[in-house]
């Protein structure tokens, strides 16, 4: 992606035709956004939306009404606050665009119900339940031309994209092996002292509102794996249990796959709450070197010794990450001086910098780098996994 | 913070204690993710690249504590300052490669340094540094902005006693049965000089050297390492101002502490003497010396 801008880039990714004719939302004016689901990752994604240009959040949609007292801290106070998202749909004319970060199996729902009501939907992953909800989706978004993104932040990440870049460009050789790990020992249990909010609150808990670690994490995973080697898996060896938190939930505590892509790509895949080790890192081996990136925070280049040389590796920076000396990838390090402005606007947080895109996607009528495509692909393959581990 | 949190829990159910330890840890790594100097995607690092010339839109909460941060450094004298990290780069301490800088370098460090030079816009949420190479850390103060953030979980969950602990150096017990906290001897750790009863209470302590012994702190007015004091504890009901105040009273001599003490009520401050006995300044403390 070097010497291309951003904007061009992203353009040349459309597959999906939106219309432009119909968007709500001018050039000048602010985007009203009405937050659905004001839990634990809607607060973080309120929170972002604080410094999103162009963004005004206008409202706050909740069944919970502590998650609402909290979200009002982060708003500074001035929102509506809703406990029906179908009434604030009704309601609240100046509200373009939803953010959607509710149980899994609400967001089919909530997506088709918002883009019918006008709105522009920016919805966590999943994309929905199973392969029927996802194409009541994407029927919906065809119909009435609006914006549908999906929550796949490492696309929009500086440190990813200088990854992908390397990958793209043949640094590392053919990828032939990666290892996907996200490791965290936590319960995923709220703490709920009335027992009539289990099911609501400890919904991550349940197969009814949940796909658990492989629709949370793996999804995520499953798109990285897809954006850099342009693959989808295609054989898939899963096993999963629950081995830890024997408490009554449903989900697994840990799964462990093997994927097969076209090519002879392999992907292991481990997903864990049971013990934090190495915490999350992503790996991509090729025949020419190694890319790691961990904690979606820093990442290296572990050349081959036998891999040819580039003249820029002569100034690089190196470190020791274990008994191996790596490069760091700096994003900044390679990129033009006349894209500084988007270069220090792209290193902000990946959380961020999606939602300022989707800002400018509705004031574009762009389609989003991670859209109806995207979400659909890595749903689908992740009901496949959960498919075949149970 | 680079720092450890722990939490100790009482209650009757184990699994209902350990899901709300969870979740005030989870809400102490979001602190961590806002707060960190170092990481590039947290808010602070995007106002180190962005505050000038600004203005940019912040984050309410944050926004309001930086705002109390400067308070808090006008109200010291400016011994507490989130400004003041030109002058630790000047010494080496935020790179950990200590060094001594020349005069010039601290007196242009110095030119980047106090609240004047950033403009807090409450109304419009937003913020700009007035001049280019103006920084913020939060290290003085995220301490104790993650324990009492972790603190209103722990409240909400109505847990009936807790303590939290932010690497051991900012305490808060919530309001309860209370716990009784020991007060290290800064030069030999494992010596006990002190034990203080809080309930409701935070406990915060500073020392002039980091765990490797070398100096670590800066005083902001004057761009001097400071070596005078071993270390401070400060004692009052909240943990933001505690760890905040910690750090400035290292800097501020006994009679700028006792009239800081004086004209803010419910403050306490406790220096430990190389002589193992403890001098006590500001409000009145359930403290044994031991």
């Amino acid at each position: 992606m070097r010497g291309v801008k951003r904007r061009d880039f992203l353009k040349g990714m459309a597959v999906i035709p939106i219309s432009t004719g119909s968007m709500a939302g001018s050039q000048e004016g602010e985007v009203g956004i009405g937050v659905i689901g004001t839990g634990v990752h809607g607060k973080r994604l309120l929170s972002q939306l604080q410094k999103v240009k162009g963004a005004k959040v206008v409202a706050i949609c909740d069944i919970y009404e502590p998650n609402l007292l909290s979200a009002l801290e982060i708003t500074g106070g001035n929102v509506r606050t809703y406990s029906d998202y179908r009434k604030m749909l009704e309601e609240e004319k100046g509200v373009q665009a939803v953010i959607i970060a509710t149980p899994h199996n609400l967001h089919a729902g909530m997506s088709i119900d918002s883009m019918r009501s006008g709105k522009h939907v920016f919805c966590e992953p999943p994309m929905g339940m199973d392969i029927e909800e996802c194409d009541r989706v994407i029927e919906a978004q065809k119909e009435t031309g609006r914006v549908y993104q999906i929550g796949f932040q490492r696309r929009y990440s500086a440190l990813y994209r200088h990854a992908f870049d390397f990958i793209r460009s043949g640094m590392i050789g053919r990828v032939g092996l990666v290892h996907l790990q996200w490791h965290k020992r936590q319960s995923w249990r709220r703490a709920v002292a009335d027992q009539r909010w289990e099911k609501v609150l400890n919904w991550r808990l349940y197969k009814d509102s949940s796909l658990g670690l492989v629709g949370e994490y793996g999804l995520h995973l499953i798109d990285l794996l897809r954006w850099f080697t342009g693959k989808t898996p295609e054989k898939i060896f899963a096993l999963g249990g629950i081995d830890e938190w024997r408490d009554g939930r449903e989900i697994y505590d840990n799964v462990e796959l093997l994927l097969g892509c076209p090519g002879g790509l392999r992907a292991f895949v481990s997903l864990n709450i049971t013990n934090s080790y190495r915490g999350d890192f992503e790996l991509f081996m090729g025949t020419k070197g190694s890319i790691l990136i961990a904690k979606e925070q820093k990442g290296w280049m572990f050349k081959e010794a036998d891999a040819p040389k580039s003249g820029w590796e002569t100034l690089a920076k190196r470190e020791a990450v274990g008994d191996e000396t790596a490069i760091i990838l700096d994003a900044m390090a390679t990129k033009l001086v006349e894209e500084e402005e988007m270069i220090r606007d792209e290193l902000a947080n990946s959380f961020q910098a999606e939602l300022q895109d989707f800002i400018e996607c509705i004031r574009e009528g762009r389609r989003p780098e991670a859209g109806l495509q995207e979400g659909y692909e890595a749903t689908k393959a992740a009901l496949r996994i959960i498919e075949s581990i149970s | 913070m680079k720092t450890s949190f722990e939490l100790v829990l009482e209650g009757e159910d184990p699994s209902y204690l350990r899901s709300a330890g969870e979740e005030a840890l989870e809400e102490v790594e979001r602190v961590e993710e806002q707060l960190s100097f170092f990481l590039p995607s947290s808010e602070v690092s995007w106002i180190n690249r962005m505050g000038y010339p600004g203005p940019l839109k912040v984050e309410p909460r944050l926004l309001s504590l930086i705002s109390r941060s400067l308070q808090i450094c006008r109200e010291t004298g400016g011994a507490f300052d989130i400004t003041a990290t030109p002058l630790l780069s000047c010494w080496g301490i935020t790179e950990r490669r200590p060094r001594s800088p020349k005069e010039w370098e601290i007196r242009r460090a110095l030119e980047l340094v106090g609240p004047d030079k950033i403009e807090v816009d409450l109304r419009e949420r937003s913020l700009r540094f007035k001049r280019d190479g103006v920084s913020i850390s939060l290290g003085g103060i995220g301490k104790g902005y993650a324990v009492w953030r972790a603190a209103k979980i722990l409240e909400e969950k109505r847990i009936e006693s807790a303590v939290i602990s932010g690497g051991g150096s900012t305490i808060y017990a919530l309001k309860g049965k209370g716990w009784r906290i020991g007060i290290v001897d800064p030069v030999e750790p494992k010596r006990r000089v002190a034990v203080i009863r809080i309930d409701g209470m935070a406990i915060s302590t500073s020392s002039t050297v980091d765990g490797d012994g070398n100096p670590h702190i800066v005083d902001p007015r004057t761009g001097m390492i400071c070596e005078g004091v071993r270390s401070v504890s400060v004692v009052c009901e909240d943990p933001v101002m505690a760890d905040a105040l910690s750090t400035a009273f290292l800097v501020m001599d006994r009679d700028e502490v006792a009239s800081f003490c004086r004209s803010h009520e419910g403050v306490a401050a406790i220096f430990p003497s190389p002589s193992g006995r403890v001098e006590r300044i500001g409000m009145d403390l359930d403290l044994e010396e031991v």
